[in-house]
């Protein structure tokens, strides 16, 4: 959102913002910018903490007042309210799954069974928040499931029920069922971290083993843009050792 | 999911290393007291409406969000293994605080809420590339009144 700043400052409308990664700020030398110290993806911290959000918005408009540009970047004060120190890293998902299968025929079967016994936690979780489940990618979880399992087997291009390039459904495909799992995990008792969760995604789920092994065969695609959404944007660099030993997490 | 501190190393050092030039001026607006700012929100999310045209992995375009949204109409169609949508599933104002602004404008922090709120998609571009787009919505937001943005990123 840097550039967009200096842009729209350029352009005569003043602007202040927040900044995730205080070092980008800083090196673009922006007009107003408050940074925070929270995970990415979470802007204004925590969800469903307003008195909290409220308070990092009105410090990011108070900058508006600042006489002291024409680069003016503060820290916001407070850690965010899941991550302080009252809330230990202990949380562990209470459905035990069988460890995942390393063979990729398996991994699909393995990721269905998966999906079977947390679709009640997700169902809960759904009626909890009063909403419906949500697909980015147009295609239904366990579809996802069976492309993912073809393009581990080697398929260059799976017939699939939408108009959209591969490169988007694959991604948003592989974000929705990440979503699902995540979902569901906050359906059940007790409720871990947004970086617990994300750790026992990855880590523990056969449906991480099947993106990392779809995600290992199609660094050979012979389109590029699917080859760098495999090799950067599909599993993140330091689980590279445990779903993609073979790719390069430095690319 | 994770902070930037909390990152080990090797994607650590790839998001540091991104393309982060300073730009060759330094350009600094002032308006009036905060109490009579009207102003809008541009989330770089990927959010928009669920009737409205989702975003592409490498998208320069921008969506309209009405002041007067309803949180169940938006979706989120950036990806990113860095951050997951469950946060913004379960209260959007996790990434686009518009109910925090509209209880601002009510306490008279704020002058007003703009009409019109504007999203891009933060990834896949250089900053440079995002001009014409910045040029655009610089346009419309004058055509709002609005004098001052507050961007988020994601």
């Amino acid at each position: 959102m840097g550039a967009a700043s200096h842009y729209l400052e350029a352009e005569g409308i003043p602007t202040t913002g927040i900044s995730l990664i205080r070092e980008h700020t800083q090196q673009m030398q922006l007009p107003r910018f408050l940074w925070v110290p929270f995970e990415l993806g979470r802007p204004f911290g925590a969800p469903n903490e307003p008195d909290f959000q409220r308070r990092v918005l009105s410090k990011a408009l108070d900058l508006l007042e600042s006489n002291d540009g024409p680069v003016v970047l503060e820290d916001f004060p407070e850690d965010a309210p899941e991550s302080s120190d009252e809330h230990p890293a202990t949380w562990a998902c209470p459905i035990a799954f069988h460890p995942a299968p390393e063979e990729r025929p398996e991994l699909v079967t393995a990721t269905l069974d998966e999906m079977k016994r947390l679709a009640p936690w997700h169902e809960i979780y759904l009626e909890r928040r009063g909403s419906a489940a949500m697909s980015a990618s147009g295609l239904t979880r366990e579809r996802i499931v069976y492309l993912l399992g073809e393009l581990a087997d080697g398929a260059v291009s799976p017939q699939v029920e939408t108009e959209e390039p591969m490169h988007e459904w694959l991604r948003l495909g592989c974000d929705d069922l990440r979503t699902w799992y995540l979902e569901a995990a906050q359906g059940q008792p007790g409720r871990g971290s947004a970086s617990e969760l994300r750790d026992w995604f990855w880590r523990d789920t056969a449906a991480a083993r099947l993106i990392g092994s779809a995600a290992t065969t199609l660094l050979a695609h012979p389109n590029q843009v699917v080859t760098l959404l495999a090799g950067r944007a599909l599993v993140p660099r330091e689980y590279f050792p445990l779903l993609m030993p073979t790719a390069d997490a430095s690319q | 999911m994770v902070r930037l501190a909390d990152m080990v190393d090797i994607e650590r050092e790839h998001i540091l290393g991104k393309d982060c030039e300073p730009f060759d001026t330094q350009p600094w607006v002032e308006g009036p007291p905060l109490s009579q700012r009207r102003v809008a929100l541009i989330t770089s999310a990927g959010l928009h409406r669920t009737s409205d045209k989702a975003f592409s992995l490498v998208d320069l375009s921008y969506r309209v969000i009405p002041g007067n949204v309803v949180a169940d109409d938006l979706t989120m169609t950036h990806s990113s293994v860095h951050f997951d949508r469950t946060g913004f599933r379960e209260d959007v104002n996790l990434v686009f605080p518009i109910d925090r602004l509209r209880e601002l404008e009510a306490a008279g922090m704020i002058g007003s809420v703009a009409d019109f709120h504007y999203s891009l998609m933060g990834a896949g571009w250089l900053p440079h590339q995002i001009e014409p787009t910045m040029h655009e919505l610089a346009r419309l937001l004058r055509e709002d009144e609005v004098d001052a943005v507050c961007l988020v990123p994601v």
